[in-house]
């Protein structure tokens, strides 16, 4: 009789027990997966944050490469301006996500003589066609912007280019 | 009779297996973050390098411009004169610029000791004078400085390298053949990913020179040897 009595007891402590285990564990696994949760975030983010600054320097070399044809100056080099267009990412990761390209361009040209001390660059009218004999330049600044979890991410790259023939 | 049983240990046990398992997974788990925070610091490490590439790239650029802008006065008085600023490479100098080119060659190159001031001819959208046209990368003050070297080449002794002044035949415009090196250096301030500044630095080289069609000084598309020879892709004349 004592034994079954002893036995009872030891019965009911144990499913304590366990029933403490799993608790314990539950919340431990709970906050590990969260925890891996930012992780895969952190990851994904550097992935499109390299993939966007792919997609802006891939631009800036063709907008190089556009303003280097001497045959298209007008077409070309002038055109480049301020505009915006998206980009589905081509990368299978991404394809949900759309990144936006921006470009902005300040037009440079050298006021005065290039051959006298003192000429200079100025901010420069972009209407104005492009003049042989006076040099000038675009700065120009590609940024990308892109959606994730909520929140808005970019990343920018400036750079100079200036017309093959001017 | 009743066993003396460790019957009353079996639920601290179940507990004891619990707390491995779940200390296995969050080794993993810990594992699993710290390659999550490496591939955040790679990725940020390889974005603050390309964007010191671009900067350094732009200081090029920017060079280029200069020189259109002086390209008669850094071949007159900047040569010549009590207002002489290109001064020879010495063999064993091996600084920013002379240091750039192959020692075997350096002494024939001409440099200026100092970075090319470009608020002497940039200026900003506000109309002030400018060191750099760009100033920043996103949120990164950028700093950038070009340094030129000058090779006097003759295009009629195409075997020599680049030349003292006085056997360069000074063509009728007093302009000497030359092909100018611009060494342009980049610094960009960033955070190794885990609050600690750091300072990225590229430097590139590229040689200018002026066109034959248009007589416009660009980049010299083609390899330019040290050694002062140019092996162009296109019609570059080097005057």
């Amino acid at each position: 009789m004592s034994a079954a009595i002893f036995l009872d007891r030891i019965r009911g402590s144990s499913l304590l027990d366990e029933l403490t285990a799993v608790v314990v564990l539950s919340v431990g696994l709970l906050g590990l997966a969260g925890l891996q949760g930012r992780v895969q975030n952190l990851a994904s983010n550097a992935e499109s944050t390299t993939l966007a600054l792919t997609l802006a320097q891939n631009e800036l070399e063709r907008l190089r490469g556009v303003a280097a044809d001497p045959g298209r100056a007008e077409e070309g080099y002038g055109h480049i301006a301020g505009n915006n267009r998206i980009i589905e990412a081509i990368d299978g990761q991404h394809l949900e996500t759309a990144f936006t390209l921006h470009v902005d361009a300040v037009r440079f040209r050298l006021q005065g003589d290039a051959e006298t001390p003192g000429a200079h660059y100025v901010a420069a009218d972009d209407a104005a066609p492009v003049q042989a004999g006076v040099p000038e330049f675009k700065r120009v600044g590609v940024t990308v912007t892109w959606m994730r979890n909520g929140n808005a991410h970019s990343v920018a790259v400036p750079g100079i280019i200036s017309p093959a023939a001017f | 009779m009743m066993q003396p049983v460790p019957l009353h240990q079996r639920g601290m046990a179940t507990l004891i297996v619990a707390l491995v398992l779940l200390g296995i997974v969050s080794v993993m788990t810990l594992f699993s973050l710290s390659y999550g925070m490496q591939q955040r610091r790679t990725a940020g490490d390889e974005m603050a390098a390309r964007l010191v590439r671009e900067a350094a790239q732009a200081a090029l650029d920017q060079g280029l411009l200069f020189f259109r802008a002086r390209s008669n006065e850094a071949l007159s008085t900047w040569l010549s004169g009590p207002g002489r600023l290109w001064q020879r490479c010495a063999p064993q100098e091996q600084s920013v610029p002379c240091g750039a080119v192959d020692a075997a060659v350096r002494a024939n190159y001409l440099h200026l000791a100092t970075p090319l001031d470009m608020s002497e001819v940039f200026s900003n959208a506000a109309g002030a004078p400018t060191q750099q046209v760009i100033a920043k990368i996103g949120e990164f003050e950028v700093r950038y400085e070009v340094y030129a070297l000058l090779c006097l080449v003759d295009t009629g002794q195409p075997q020599r390298q680049c030349l003292p002044e006085n056997e360069v035949t000074a063509d009728s415009g007093d302009r000497k053949p030359y092909a100018i090196t611009l060494i342009a250096r980049a610094q960009l301030p960033t955070d190794d990913g885990g609050g600690k500044s750091v300072i990225r630095q590229a430097v590139l080289k590229q040689t200018i020179a002026m066109t034959a069609g248009n007589q416009a000084l660009a980049v010299v598309p083609g390899s330019w040897s040290d050694a002062g020879r140019i092996d162009a892709v296109g019609d570059y004349k080097v005057r």
